[in-house]
């Protein structure tokens, strides 16, 4: 330690200043390497640390079979320690606020293959009464089960660790977050990834809140991609002595908007990049924002790093179920998780929040000679690189199947035929009834809903079943593709596709176009205008009740009918459209930035059904040579009866999700009055916190025989687990090589991007990367809409763009078949396309034969 | 020959029944409409039970029985399959309802 001056006490509370990295021993690798930040210049809080030497005092004197942690909390500190503590407490707050803020500082910290973060104690807006208690915890959270645990699974001897504790002016940071000069999880070393939230950065580390997410170039500092949270909570930066804890809800206005500008998120990435140049390695920065200048909180080596972390090892090979991931922006919480989990359905397996598909299992169906990679290739991008041979040995377990499933879904299948357009209007009304009986809690309104619907239930109430049969819609489309092929092999590629556009009716299309025609009822009042570029919250809402009152009505007129959808609608902590208007407000914004009767999917701009009947004429004609087809046509009848088979079950397949995810609202609404109560009881002190549950774990708690204590920790552990799982997309296969699955030939990939053909025709313009619906509001008229997954909550964007490309989905997810009902090309599950494609890029989309062509690179 | 027609007509007994079963359900499913919707709900119940009596007819004696019992096979399965869903559920803790 330098011959500092100032040390008030030997080598027991020592300042900032006088520290420097080679100190970690006495001070704890937190502190020394702030000492040595703050030599350099760094903008670190000003402030003292208590030595590891005073902990190790205390820790000598407790009786040989104390409890640790107790002992450590309730230790009388010597006269000399508390007198240099004091001494040193006068001169902070003298000069810096009467607050600090007190956080513990590890011999063992922030070691190279350990950060220890989250695991000892940290303490905010510490009055001066309070300080030596707030040291005291410091040292007992070196005993806290968690710790202990955590330094014997390293191998970190206990005997060998101690306990300096840092007292830092107290920063009241307005925004808050961490920065990597590496990123934690992919490894990837050329770029800068920061996290933000509004108020102090405890939210963040405690994984309270989704944060935003900033990618930057290490060259240059531009900013590659951001990703707006959605910042329900926050930790005030003010201290607040209602005693119901400090997390507070963000106003509805600030949620989604973004909390650095770009200027703000280089400066941060300076920041962070500093700190590496001064330690020589990746670093992990913490980081706050008060009174527009920047503090430095935290610098410790980046932990876990790709080639660090230990590979999961699961025997089989698995495929991510598409239905469900193309909706998934992140893993699923536990309690939905535990929801999916009730239905033991062979071959779909949960792994880390994820679903798949057991390709093994189903492999052993398909009478196909297929390999594991070409199995998921088949499952994953519904194609094959070439045509495969039949295995005769698998035929009967074939058969066997295709019998199984005939007799067991025969009967519905054949119900469906004579049922009118709205026959599943019927669950609304079994929803509204579950919601209304107080005798279904969450899991049997699932059961009810979902699951198990009864044996004399009309088919109108299970429409999760319509979804299922109506898979049959993909023998059609073979069907259409092979006869087509046969008769007319001259005929563009794309036929197919064109014969199963233009069907009238189909829900999420309509939902698209009444949210433009809201859009365009909200431009023709100012007040609405205002209000929603302003970017409204609840109260906005109320005001609009009073100002815009028919506005209002075709809001409500709207929300009716589709409330319960919304983005991640198969999650159930996503709040629905109905509970949170707001957000439908920002779909909205997204309509009055763009002219009035832009885009081919706009009302009006395109006629599918014409253009449909102009592809069946063709059809026709091309037929018209064949042999006997003038007199009896029975080929043509025989395409039309395909198309119009497969368009039915499309449609109804694409309807019935509509319904069938009214049961999530239902299911949502109970676990909320479940939450409420526990709330009350003080079982629960956060909102959203029960999605981090298990059922059982509520149970328990609703039952009594469980309190807060129980569930602490392991919702802290289980939101930072969500969190780390979010930041990246889950790996497309397991158990098989990577790469398999996707088809790029290297010398192609410079200019082409291929996918999977959704809606055809061919478009050139230029790019427009939106990663979130609700925020990048920028899409002009014709740009080309680039987008990591769609769901309803991006249909207004479709009425706007020329052409969509989707990293995520399918011929049949609601980005295509949407896109088709507009009338603009889409290809999907372009890998890679958000990150690939920068905004301004000039492209070619072919949306019949799924690529994607790189015509000239956006300007620099 | 005789052994293939035995398992055609088995297997024609069990779309009798789905067809009819579908016939039966369609009261259910068009409960609310039934004042316009019954007499193409009858025709077509009828249709269905007219379809199987002429098959019981003219399979003869000797083949009777397939019919019969690939329709009895089919709803058999239909029952059971009410009851084995059962099991690729995870029955999950009830909870209590709150107090008063």
């Amino acid at each position: 330690m330098s011959a500092d001056t100032r040390q008030t006490a030997p080598a027991r509370v020592v300042w900032l200043e006088a520290i420097r990295a080679a100190d970690a021993a006495a001070v704890g690798a937190k502190a020394a390497r702030l000492g040595e930040l703050l030599s350099r210049g760094h903008p670190v809080p000003p402030g003292f640390v208590v030595t590891a030497d005073a902990y190790r005092e205390a820790f000598a004197v407790l009786p040989p079979d104390a409890d640790r942690r107790r002992a450590l909390a309730e230790a009388e500190l010597p006269e000399a320690l508390k007198a240099a503590i004091h001494s040193a407490l006068d001169r902070l707050t003298r000069d810096h606020g009467s607050e600090c803020a007190v956080r513990s500082s590890a011999t063992a910290e922030d070691l190279a293959g350990a950060s220890f973060a989250g695991q000892h104690g940290t303490y905010y807006h510490v009055g001066r009464a309070d300080v030596l208690q707030r040291i005291r915890q410091c040292w007992a959270s070196l005993w806290a089960p968690e710790a202990v645990a955590y330094r014997g699974a390293r191998g970190i001897d206990p005997a060998s660790v101690a306990m300096a504790v840092l007292v830092q002016q107290m920063i009241p940071a307005q925004v808050a977050g961490v920065a990597f000069t590496a990123d934690p999880v992919s490894g990837v070393r050329d770029e800068v990834v920061i996290e933000s939230c509004w108020g102090l950065g405890a939210a963040l580390v405690d994984g309270r809140v989704s944060p935003d997410r900033y990618r930057l170039a290490r060259a240059g500092l531009r900013v590659r991609e951001r990703r707006i949270g959605d910042k329900r909570l926050m930790v005030a930066p003010q201290r607040i002595e209602d005693g119901v804890g400090r997390l507070r809800e963000v106003p509805s206005a600030l949620r989604r908007q973004e909390t650095l500008s770009p200027l703000l998120a280089r400066q941060v990435a300076e920041l962070a990049l500093g700190c590496e140049s001064v330690f020589d390695a990746p670093q992990d920065v913490e980081w706050a924002l008060a009174g527009g200048r920047l503090h430095l909180l935290q610098s410790r080596p980046v932990t876990a790093l790709p080639d660090d972390r230990p590979s999961p090892k699961r025997p089989g090979a698995y495929v991510l179920f598409k239905p469900v991931i193309e909706n998934f922006t992140e893993p699923m919480t536990p309690l939905t998780a535990d929801f999916f989990g009730m239905l033991k359905l062979p071959g779909l397996i949960q792994i880390d929040g994820w679903l798949y598909f057991d390709v093994g299992l189903i492999g052993r169906f398909l009478p196909l000679e297929l390999s594991p990679q070409e199995t998921a290739d088949l499952l994953y991008l519904s194609r094959l690189p070439h045509t495969p041979g039949v295995a005769w040995r698998k035929l009967p377990a074939f058969l066997c199947a295709l019998l199984f499933v005939q007799a067991t879904l025969g009967t519905v299948w054949a119900r469906l035929r004579p049922l009118p357009e709205d026959f599943m209007e019927a669950f609304r009304h079994l929803c509204d009834g579950v919601a209304r009986d107080r005798r279904y809690g969450p899991v049997e309104a699932f059961r009810r809903l979902w699951l198990l619907p009864r044996m004399l239930d009309p088919l109108g109430r299970q429409p999760l079943l319509v979804n299922v049969v109506c898979g049959r819609g993909f023998v059609w489309m073979a069907l259409l593709r092979f006869l087509l092929g046969r008769w007319l092999p001259g005929r563009p590629p794309d036929t197919w596709s064109r014969l199963l556009t233009g069907e009238p009716g189909i829900l999420s299309a309509e939902m698209g176009r009444e949210i433009a025609e809201l859009a365009a009822l909200a431009r023709s009042q100012p007040a609405v205008v205002a209000l929603i570029e302003k970017g409204a919250d609840a109260s906005g809402l109320d005001e609009l009740r009073r100002v815009a009152s028919g506005f209002v009505a075709a809001l409500d007129a709207f929300l009716a009918h589709s409330g319960h959808r919304t983005v991640r609608e198969l999650e159930l902590a996503a709040s629905r459209w109905d509970e949170d208007p707001v957000q439908v407000l920002g779909l909205l914004r997204a309509h009055n930035v763009t002219p009035h009767g832009a885009g081919p999917g706009m009302p009006g701009a395109h006629d599918p059904a014409a253009a449909r009947a102009a592809v069946e004429a063709e059809v026709e004609r091309g037929l018209a040579d064949r042999f006997l087809e003038r007199a009896l046509g029975l080929r043509g009848r025989a395409i039309r009866a395909a198309a119009v088979e497969a368009r039915r079950f499309l449609k109804l397949r694409e309807n019935s999700r509509h319904f069938w995810i009214m049961a999530f609202r239902v299911v949502r609404r109970k676990i909320l009055e479940v939450e409420e109560r526990l709330l009350a009881e003080g079982r629960l002190k956060c909102r959203g916190d029960i999605f981090f549950l298990r059922w059982a774990e509520i149970v328990e708690q609703a039952s009594g025989r469980w309190g807060w204590p129980e569930v602490e920790e392991r919702l802290r552990e289980r939101r930072l687990t969500h969190l780390r799982r979010s930041r990246t997309p889950p790996p497309r296969t397991i158990g098989i090589p990577e790469g398999d699955t996707v088809e790029q030939p290297a010398a192609a990939q410079r200019v082409m991007l291929r996918g999977q053909p959704a809606s055809p025709g061919c478009y050139e313009g230029l790019a427009r990367v939106v990663l979130d619906a609700a925020l990048d509001v920028e899409l002009r008229p014709g740009e080309i809409l680039i987008a990591p997954f769609t769901d309803p909550a991006w249909t207004p964007l479709f009425l706007t763009a020329g052409a969509a490309v989707v990293e995520v989905g399918s011929f049949l997810s609601h980005a295509g078949t949407v896109a088709r009902e507009y009338g603009l090309p889409c290809v999907v599950d372009v890998a890679g396309c958000t990150t690939r494609i920068q905004s301004g890029t000039r492209l070619r989309v072919d949306g019949s034969r799924g690529l994607v062509e790189i015509l000239e690179e956006a300007p620099a | 020959m005789r052994m293939a027609a035995w398992a055609a007509l088995f297997f024609a007994g069990g779309f009798l029944a789905i067809r009819l079963l579908a016939a039966m359900y369609a009261f259910l499913d068009l409960f609310g409409r039934l004042r316009s919707a019954w007499p193409g709900l009858l025709a077509r119940l009828a249709t269905w039970i007219l379809v199987a009596g002429a098959m019981l007819v003219f399979a003869g004696p000797g083949f009777r029985s397939a019919v019969v019992l690939g329709a009895a096979s089919l709803l058999v399965w239909y029952l059971a399959a009410f009851a084995l869903r059962h099991l690729l559920v995870r029955r999950m803790p009830r909870l209590l309802p709150p107090p008063g």
